[in-house]
């Protein structure tokens, strides 16, 4: 083990930048992971369990993890598309609507979720369309789910973008040429030269839909048992001045948020494997 | 499988990136398509390919006599070999190659057994069957090449396309592969048409040679027509290294450069002429013999080579080249500075301003009906 970091390389400078991006990410990430998980301690393993299996609590980790992987699959599929699009094709306005994937990012997220609820209320633009086929995005874990896929597309987008311009519209043709149709050349060959960019786009999207708050707060309306969110359940304990109780909300989702994204990356190390090997 | 295309047009945008081309390719032809970048070859490989669309108005693509042009290219059955391959990046050198039997319809592609016999196949014949496993990065440019064309010819092409074949490779690796090349052809007799600008490519391994510039097709001949009979000016300066002089033709007597000699035959005309003389076709004396000759002066001497190179001056401030066997070097004992007689062996003259490729077409086909005229057996 010695050997191995000892080892010389001809580029210069890898003790200090090793050491500087563990310094780093110690003081921005894991000091402040480590205090979390320091506080929801001081409280004893019962009271622990009795806190994050509250069935209000349950069903916020339900709502906050579902709602997240449903809003960051549809984000995959259609952020591909809007990257594909983008990338692909020319056509007036272009640049706008460049531009404009970009918008989730910029806005506060609680404007974005004042305009959402606004809209999408029973009486809002597109919320009275919706209720007369009886379909209710407002105050429903739907909504939740759509403020969620909001702020969650310039991950997909962004991550796939560049990987798609360096794709050799080549290799489609010489698909096209051994006799491939269009959708055996998307799945054989497109598709898994975009598969690790997807996956980061995936797990982008996923963790931020899991982590917000902002835009979600307004558009739930913050039902218990119905359309409450983790995050905001650890609000609601800091207000009450339970700040062990908070943290163990917080350990809860800690864990199974990082044991996703490590699987994520797992896999897609599997499988991107066979194009860095040398 | 014949190919013809006849009157084809395609422009992008302004640029016409082939003007009223047509070309015929007999059924197992090795055929070069030659020229500058620009000039439109490669444009014109990608419509036989289907890989382009001809403007309206171009006429047929004709695959053994049936019009292709609305035939996408998937169900063309042309292998195509890209300038940079092209190939899957994530899968394996196997994969690659059984790509195009994996994707048929499930009622007409092979058994699992079949497709990996024939791949296995495909790889001992461009000499890759050891590296079926190994992923297109780890691979050297010469055998990315060999890959694409077996993943070309898996789907058993009727024709097969490349596109600046060896472009990318070093010399060696090239010439390896050009013979090689001309190998697979007499092995398994599919018609091919490949595109390059490096002439040595298209004059040693073309059956005929397609010569092209700015969209249009300037000759098509065998390596030896378009070498020693060039069309056009064109063709003369693109096929390898020329002396150009300005001279004028009078009553079948050529003068140039302080040189006077009886024109070659078929150049009765009159007018300013251009002559073109390789470096290769001279004959060098110390002293006239007689001969026409044009006096120059040695300025610089490279005999590093296969051939001694030298550079002359003339009376009249031109600049001459002149390539020499060692042998007559040696015997001549040539130094800087030296006097010299220069005795063209062989010239090509085009009268200014003449239409190159008809003047050429319309000679040749005079000379075909003298000769069956001639000819005791003609009709």
């Amino acid at each position: 083990m010695g050997l191995v970091l000892k080892q010389r390389s001809v580029l210069p400078g890898f003790g200090l930048t090793l050491g500087f991006a563990v310094l780093y990410l110690s003081l921005i990430v894991l000091v402040p992971l480590a205090a979390l998980v320091i506080k929801s301690t001081s409280l004893t393993w019962q009271r622990f369990w009795e806190i994050v299996s509250d069935p209000r609590v349950t069903a916020s980790y339900r709502l906050s993890f579902g709602a997240s992987l449903a809003a960051a699959l549809i984000n995959t599929v259609f952020g591909f598309v809007v990257a594909w699009v983008l990338v692909r094709y020319r056509f007036p306005g272009k640049k706008l609507v460049d531009a404009l994937v970009d918008l989730p990012f910029a806005l506060p997220t609680a404007v974005a979720g004042i305009a959402l609820t606004s809209i999408y209320a029973a009486n809002g633009w597109i919320g009275r369309y919706l209720e007369a086929w009886g379909v209710r995005v407002a105050f429903t874990p739907l909504g939740v789910m759509l403020a969620m896929t909001f702020i969650g597309l310039p991950f997909v987008v962004r991550t796939l973008q560049p990987i798609l311009e360096d794709l050799d519209p080549e290799i489609e043709q010489a698909a096209a040429s051994l006799g491939a149709t269009r959708r055996q050349t998307i799945a054989r060959v497109i598709l898994p030269e975009l598969w690790p960019a997807v996956l980061t786009g995936f797990a982008l999207a996923f963790a931020r839909a899991l982590g917000e708050y902002g835009s979600v707060v307004f558009i739930s309306g913050n039902m218990p048992m119905r359309t409450e969110i983790a995050p905001l359940l650890i609000i609601i304990k800091l207000e009450q001045y339970d700040s062990a109780g908070a943290a163990a909300i917080a350990v809860v989702m800690l864990a199974a948020s990082f044991s996703l994204l490590l699987l994520i990356n797992l896999l897609q190390r599997w499988k991107s494997t066979p194009q860095t090997a040398v | 499988m014949s190919i013809e295309v006849r009157k084809i047009t395609k422009t992008f945008g302004s640029f016409v990136a082939l003007n009223d081309v047509s070309l015929h390719v007999a059924s197992g032809e090795l055929v070069a398509l030659l020229g500058p970048s620009g000039s439109g070859k490669t444009t014109l490989l990608r419509i036989i390919a289907g890989l382009e669309e001809t403007d309206a108005g171009s006429g047929p693509i004709l695959f053994h006599d049936e019009d292709v042009a609305g035939i996408d290219v998937r169900d063309r059955r042309v292998g195509f070999v890209f300038q940079h391959y092209a190939l899957f990046r994530h899968m394996t050198v196997f994969e690659n190659v059984a790509f195009g039997l994996r994707v048929r319809p499930r009622r007409v592609r092979p058994s699992r057994a079949a497709i990996r016999e024939k791949v296995q196949q495909l790889l001992k014949l461009v000499q890759m069957d050891f590296m079926a496993d190994r992923y297109p990065s780890q691979l050297s440019g010469g055998q990315r090449q060999r890959v694409a064309l077996a993943r070309a010819l898996a789907v058993e092409p009727k024709v097969l396309l490349l596109d600046e074949p060896f472009g990318a490779l070093d010399a060696k690796v090239r010439r390896e592969l050009r013979r090689w090349l001309r190998r697979l052809h007499e092995e398994i007799q599919v018609t091919i048409v490949f595109v390059t600008h490096d002439q040595d490519e298209a004059l040693e391994l073309a059956d005929r040679v397609v010569v092209m510039n700015q969209g249009k097709v300037e000759q098509i001949g065998s390596p030896d027509e378009v070498f020693h009979e060039p069309a056009s000016e064109f063709v003369v300066n693109f096929l390898g290294h020329v002396n150009v002089f300005q001279g004028r033709l009078e009553s079948g007597r050529l003068h140039f450069s302080g040189l006077t000699m009886d024109a070659p035959p078929r150049h009765g005309g009159s007018g300013a002429v251009r002559v073109f003389v390789r470096p290769h076709d001279w004959m060098v004396e110390t002293r006239a013999n007689g001969a026409p000759s044009l006096k120059a002066t040695v300025c610089q001497i490279n005999a590093a080579g296969p051939h001694a190179r030298l550079r002359l001056i003339t009376e009249y401030g031109e600049w001459i080249d002149v390539d020499m066997s060692h042998d007559r070097y040696h015997e001549l004992a040539l130094y800087t500075g030296a006097a010299v007689f220069l005795v063209p062996r062989d010239i090509k003259l085009f009268l200014d301003g003449s239409n190159g490729f008809a003047a050429y077409q319309a000679a040749r086909e005079q000379m075909q009906r003298d000769a069956r005229h001639l000819s005791p057996a003609g009709p």
